[in-house]
């Protein structure tokens, strides 16, 4: 069963693009949010609401939205250093109450200062990898790759982290990773929480659109294809998830050479 | 008898002091990774629990009044609930002297008891607490703290366990979409708690795998309901009505 057959009742996807979210003050009483929608992003249908749920470590906030394209919400019931996560649900209020008509992936706020709450996990070790590019190296801790970056490139570039190098370089790196953590697990449960595998697995699941197969890793002897098509769909949300700045990889590498 | 003393956190030196004394009692043992702990003797315990004794690793914390440290509880709703009592402000909540300083006193109910006599030292996050994302709701004190001040009585469904175990149900519980909805709760509490005997049902805990476990429900039933339907609006009896008929099992059990 993949994740479109889990969409029974045909809810569309909000695109992120369509959708910034930006914190604009943190304090000890509230957290202000600046919510800005392009009217493009809602279903055309009659009777619905419009709902943003913040989520920080097993707390909900929710917010009924009337004006899409430029509010602001305080919410009061996370603390001041919450690392939230938002969503935004186009709610049926018709016959079919209840039913989700479009939603978002999760959502990671773009801090006013232009910062990304979010601090990287994907960071690779800068070595001379001659005529490569970049690399996985499972050895030793299968659940714990080492993931490095050709010194060249990051001396080209400046850091390993510029934009147009990473729109280079991440996805695939992510492929590859949820591919090679995949093929060598027999399941989740063999991951340790605090590794690298689990980290992406959980990254993914709880950032992107793609539900998770319920199907073990492996067939009889190779990956099983729900879950390869759950990596290419998670390589696809991640880039075109918006990062620094509300930007999507694409539009940083873009924008750091024009 | 009761014993009540004036509520003290660690300084950041006393914290130091009792993490290096878990880690060496740890590495003596050389746990391994993923075991249930370190087996110590109750001299060790209590050396160890000692250190939140010391006047120059704790000072005190006026705006919290007296803790029992002779109060024996039940379970860890029990703990829960008398902690939500005694350390009643939000605040405390970022305040890892604090924590530190009640695992400590209450020591010897956060450590499982073994047939020999000795006690299991559990990983360092049970006893002090780690902001990590995939740790924070690892602490034994804090995480009944927690989740007695969001759910009250509701909190049943987590902490029907003794204080010093952290369930596979506990850490299975801790994703936003379960923890932060009552909705589910209440309907998790329906299917899956034993209110006569206040315990989780018998195979509630099973694998994902089995047809109707809680991690089933979890993992698999509960992202897939959420896609479809505002959940969050949607009151225990109304998701009952949606659940696959895996589900049904419970009402009998």
């Amino acid at each position: 069963m993949t994740s479109a057959n889990l969409n029974f009742t045909q809810r569309r996807k909000i695109k992120s693009n369509l959708v910034d979210v930006t914190i604009k003050e943190r304090n000890d009483d509230f957290i202000r949010v600046a919510l800005h929608m392009d009217s493009k992003a809602l279903s055309s249908v009659e009777g619905y609401r419009l709902v943003l749920d913040a989520f920080d470590r097993g707390q909900h906030e929710r917010k009924v939205i009337s004006n899409p394209a430029d509010q602001d919400f305080d919410f009061d019931l996370f603390p001041i250093d919450a690392n939230l996560r938002f969503k935004i649900r186009q709610v049926s209020s018709g016959i079919d109450t209840g039913r989700v008509i479009a939603a978002t992936a999760d959502i990671r706020p773009v801090e006013a200062e232009g910062q990304i709450e979010r601090k990287p996990f994907i960071v690779p070790e800068i070595e001379d990898l001659g005529g490569l590019p970049w690399q996985i190296v499972w050895e030793g801790d299968i659940a714990n790759p080492k993931l490095v970056l050709n010194s060249r490139l990051s001396e080209h570039f400046g850091s390993w982290h510029h934009p147009a190098l990473q729109a280079l370089y991440l996805p695939s790196m992510v492929r590859d990773l949820l591919s090679g953590i995949i093929a060598r697990h027999e399941s989740l449960e063999d991951l340790d929480e605090d590794t690298l595998g689990s980290r992406i697995i959980e990254f993914c699941r709880v950032s992107f659109d793609p539900a998770m197969p319920s199907t073990p890793f492996h067939g009889k002897s190779e990956i099983d294809d729900e879950w390869l098509k759950w990596i290419e769909e998670c390589v696809v949300s991640f880039s075109e998830t918006k990062w620094r700045n509300g930007k999507s990889l694409m539009d940083q590498m873009l924008e750091s050479g024009s | 008898m009761k014993n009540e003393i004036p509520v003290m956190r660690f300084t950041d030196k006393g914290i130091t002091e009792v993490r290096l004394t878990i880690e060496s009692l740890r590495k003596e043992a050389h746990t391994k990774k993923g075991s249930q702990g370190t087996p110590i003797s109750r001299e060790e315990a209590s050396a160890l629990s000692a250190l939140a004794k010391r006047a120059d690793l704790v000072e005190a914390v006026p705006e919290f009044g007296e803790i029992d440290t002779a109060t024996r509880f039940e379970n860890r709703l029990a703990m829960g609930e008398y902690l939500a009592k005694t350390i009643s402000a939000g605040t405390a909540d970022d305040d890892k002297g604090l924590w530190t300083w009640i695992s400590m006193i209450y020591l010897d109910q956060l450590l499982a008891p073994r047939s020999d006599g000795t006690l299991l030292l559990a990983s360092e996050y049970r006893y002090i607490p780690d902001k990590s994302r995939l740790r924070y709701y690892r602490h034994l004190a804090k995480m009944a703290w927690t989740i007695f001040r969001q759910y009250e009585n509701r909190a049943r469904l987590f902490l029907s366990i003794p204080c010093h175990v952290h369930s596979d149900f506990v850490e299975q519980s801790q994703k936003d979409d379960v923890r932060s909805n009552p909705n589910i709760i209440d309907l998790c509490l329906e299917l899956f708690y034993d209110e006569d005997n206040a315990i989780l049902k018998k195979g509630v805990g099973a694998s994902v795998k089995r047809e109707g476990s809680f991690r089933r429900l979890v993992s698999i039933v509960s992202p897939q309901l959420y896609m479809n339907f505002d959940l969050y609006e949607m009151s225990a009896d109304r998701i009952d009505q949606i659940l696959p008929i895996e589900f049904k099992q419970w009402k009998t059990a």
